[in-house]
């Protein structure tokens, strides 16, 4: 599978938006529908997401479940703090 | 700080990013109004001053002394004429601009009535970044404004076209060449930024 070289911020910042909303692990399959991305897409940011040790996997009754780790958990809110820095840096 | 206080902060954090953003809004909409307002005034009263001019210059020369001051109340009136439709399309065509903010107010909206996503947050991001790339190109309009001006004022005091016609061409183009130069810098500063916070995330 192709790995991806540069994500799209917009497509990550979704990921960590409903991991971090959800707060609990979910099933990859509800993390795709959540975020509108075809089966190829989204497992190219999913890898990317996992190389990268932003989730972390937890499997309950033989279901694999995912949710932030803590690195991922610290990455959203770096990317909240910097858009809030980009943004008051901001000058019309 | 524990995860929790984390999390408030970053709710905090976009909470605020929403409520900077609508007084940005409210500033970038009044600062087009003003500059607006000015531009048209100037490129009312350049044109005013031109037709004027043309206009008494002709009479001076063609016209006999006694009938003068007739005439010269039909070039003053022509030329107020012209000078305030030329102010009132200027005015209308950038105003129109201004709609290029409607995306972000109507982004605004919405997150001001739901909960608020980093995802939304870039989104409100990219729109601030490309409203103020909008008003920095506005001052491509002004850079030729300072031309026509430059042109007609050198003109005049030298009683010379050709060199009105330089010193025109060389403001403009300098003005121009300021305008573009800050417009491509903060679009490179911007998407750098982007580029170097995907790195470290």
């Amino acid at each position: 599978m192709k790995t991806l070289e540069r994500p799209d911020l917009y497509v990550l910042a979704r990921f960590l938006d409903i991991l971090y909303e959800n707060g609990q692990p979910m099933k990859k399959t509800n993390l795709q529908m959540r975020t509108g991305l075809n089966y190829v897409r989204f497992s190219e940011y999913f890898d990317w997401m996992i190389s990268h040790g932003f989730l972390q996997k937890k499997v309950e009754d033989d279901v694999e479940l995912y949710s932030l780790s803590p690195q991922g958990l610290d990455s959203y809110h770096r990317l909240v703090a910097w858009i809030r820095e980009t943004m008051k840096g901001m000058r019309i | 700080m524990t995860s929790e206080q984390n999390g408030e902060a970053a709710d905090k954090l976009l909470a605020d990013m929403v409520r900077d953003a609508d007084e940005y809004y409210d500033r970038l909409n009044l600062q087009q109004l003003n500059q607006t307002r000015v531009y048209a005034a100037v490129m009312g009263a350049v044109i005013w001053f031109a037709v004027f001019a043309g206009l008494g210059i002709a009479l001076y020369f063609n016209v006999k002394s006694s009938l003068i001051s007739l005439d010269l109340l039909w070039a003053f009136l022509t030329a107020v004429a012209s000078g305030v439709v030329t102010g009132a399309i200027v005015y209308v065509v950038r105003r129109q601009r201004a709609s290029n903010f409607a995306g972000l107010g109507a982004l605004l909206t919405k997150m001001k009535q739901g909960r608020v996503s980093s995802e939304d947050g870039l989104r409100l991001m990219d729109l601030m970044h490309q409203a103020a790339l909008t008003m920095r190109k506005q001052r491509l309009d002004t850079a030729f404004a300072y031309g026509v001006s430059a042109f007609i004022l050198v003109s005049f005091v030298g009683l010379n076209p050709g060199f009105g016609g330089v010193a025109g061409v060389v403001t403009y183009l300098y003005f121009r060449f300021e305008a573009l130069r800050e417009y491509e810098k903060e679009d490179e500063r911007y998407e750098v930024a982007k580029k170097d916070i995907i790195l470290s995330l």
